[in-house]
């Protein structure tokens, strides 16, 4: 069995792309902004992306992912069951 | 890189798809001892991530997936997954000598329990590979739900270096101080399993893919329908609207000159009817029209379900897409020459599916040291006997399975591969000529 971390070790021989960084960064500004959005009620995508000002197609991606991990939830379909709805997953 | 040597084994099975799956089964089953390298993180090849399989409707998983757990457990045969063969020479018959290297998935195979805990602290998102960039996934990763070894791996170019998945791993399988280790080996014989790769339609512009985000790919649909799926609805990328009036377009970049490949899939008629019948059975109320330059439903019940589907509804326009354009609601306008009539028409739909079609995957012939494993025009593996004995390779000892040797469905690649461990267990036996 390993004892000591060895995240540490490879820390001394790699260094994290900028690129890397800012995705991550930018995965946890989108992804705060897309639950706000979702505190007020069940949304669609359309409406999600126009309230985080993203684009439908990255809106969708981001959502999907949230879901995927638990975040968020499937919740009826719009009026005219052209959308789904989504909701957040877990109660505040 | 470390060198070690990592002893003998009766055969070398490249690649574990379906057809690498059978032959290493039937020769283990014959009491060999194989080696199967497969270059992904899990075996299951293709055919793992489709949602059904063709004429039969059966659920594609439920088929390959006891496959998939008889090679990872069988007694005969070892698996290195996240591995490549680097060198294959021959230096008599019925002894090759291998170069494999194992690269780190910095992960303890031995130790993962496949528990996703890693997974749930990983900060990190990209791209996930295996739902074809519909979706997220993390930067450590059980591959897919039903990956085998079902054991996660990081992605370590994407990787930010937090170091979370090891402090939460209860199995304290994380491991950063994994290399890439070479190892060394004989064989006595060696089967290409190497299966095949999908046209990339982003060497068609004028389809829009990569710029409309409802152009998708069939390999795209064919995980929206699947049950590990990635929206849990049919939808399309765009905007998350639930389609209505879908199309495909066949032979996209097969039978196509312009594109260097002017051979047929073989599949893509049938995957399409398919995947048609499917978006019935998940949104009733859809439109499903085909494109389509001739229908082939050469195999067995094929035209049968060819029937079935036009029984259903779906609509079947012969007619060749000449491009494809945007509205303003995502929705896109097909251009195209209405072959019955001989107008060029147009035609609206709000969710479009090329039907890609299959190349050769020829990066294994370099692999070969000394004799020259030979390709035929198109670059699949050239058959030396395509009539008589459509496994023999260029090279005596070396056998081919599968789609390695051009486009073929499931059950062919499976008998295929019957013929390939028949070959190869017959020269292990040293009887054959």
């Amino acid at each position: 069995m390993k004892k000591e971390r060895t995240i540490d070790v490879i820390k001394k021989e790699r260094k994290v792309p900028e690129e890397v960084r800012e995705n991550l960064k930018k995965f946890n500004r989108i992804k705060k902004k897309i639950l706000e959005a979702l505190q007020e009620g069940p949304r669609t995508v359309p409406e999600i992306a126009s309230a985080v000002g993203l684009s439908t197609p990255d809106t969708l991606w981001y959502l999907m992912t949230l879901l995927k991990y638990g975040e968020v939830k499937t919740g009826e379909p719009d009026e005219m069951e052209e959308y789904f709805t989504y909701q957040l997953a877990k109660k505040k | 890189m470390n060198t070690m040597n990592k002893g003998s084994y009766d055969a070398l099975v490249i690649g574990g798809g379906i057809a690498g799956e059978e032959a290493a089964l039937n020769l283990a089953n014959m009491g060999y001892r194989v080696l199967m390298v497969e270059k992904d993180y899990s075996i299951g090849g293709k055919m793992i991530h489709l949602s059904k399989v063709f004429p039969t409707l059966d659920c594609a998983a439920c088929i390959t997936t006891p496959k998939v757990s008889e090679v990872a457990r069988h007694p005969n045969i070892s698996l290195y997954t996240y591995s490549e063969v680097k060198e294959v020479k021959k230096t008599g018959e019925r002894d090759f000598h291998v170069k494999v290297v194992r690269k780190p998935r910095y992960v303890i195979e031995e130790l993962c329990t496949g528990c996703e805990e890693c997974e749930r602290v990983c900060p990190v998102v990209v791209n996930d590979q295996y739902q074809w960039d519909l979706v997220g996934r993390k930067a450590v990763f059980i591959p897919f739900s039903i990956a085998n070894p079902r054991v996660a791996a990081i992605d370590i170019d994407h990787c930010v270096l937090c170091g979370l998945c090891e402090k939460v791993c209860p199995a304290g399988a994380i491991d950063f101080t994994q290399k890439a280790v070479e190892e060394t080996l004989t064989v006595r014989t060696v089967i290409v399993a190497t299966g095949y790769r999908l046209f990339d339609p982003l060497r068609i512009p004028r389809y829009g893919f990569g710029r409309f985000p409802n152009v998708i790919t069939s390999m795209q649909m064919e995980r929206q329908l699947a049950p590990t799926r990635p929206y849990n609805t049919v939808l399309r990328p765009g905007d998350g609207k639930v389609p209505d009036n879908i199309a495909y377009v066949l032979c996209t970049g097969s039978r196509d000159h312009t594109v260097g490949n002017p051979i047929c899939s073989q599949v893509c008629c049938m995957y399409s009817i398919k995947q048609a019948q499917l978006i019935m059975g998940a949104l009733p109320m859809a439109d499903v029209t085909i494109y389509y330059l001739h229908i082939r439903a050469f195999g067995k019940g094929f035209c049968e379900f060819y029937q079935q589907a036009k029984g259903m509804g779906v609509e079947f326009v012969k007619g060749k897409i000449a491009r494809i354009t945007e509205k303003e609601n995502g929705n896109l306008i097909l251009r195209y020459e209405d072959i019955e009539s001989g107008k060029v028409r147009e035609a609206e739909h709000d969710l479009v599916i090329l039907s890609v079609g299959v190349l050769s995957n020829d990066e294994i012939t370099s692999v070969f040291r000394g004799d020259t494993l030979e390709t035929d025009e198109y670059r699949f593996i050239r058959q030396k006997e395509e009539l008589s004995s459509p496994a023999l390779t260029s090279i005596r000892g070396v056998f081919v399975a599968g789609a390695a040797s051009g486009p073929m469905d499931i059950p062919d690649s499976i008998m295929s591969a019957g013929a390939a461990s028949s070959e190869a267990a017959a020269y292990l036996t040293g009887d054959r000529k």
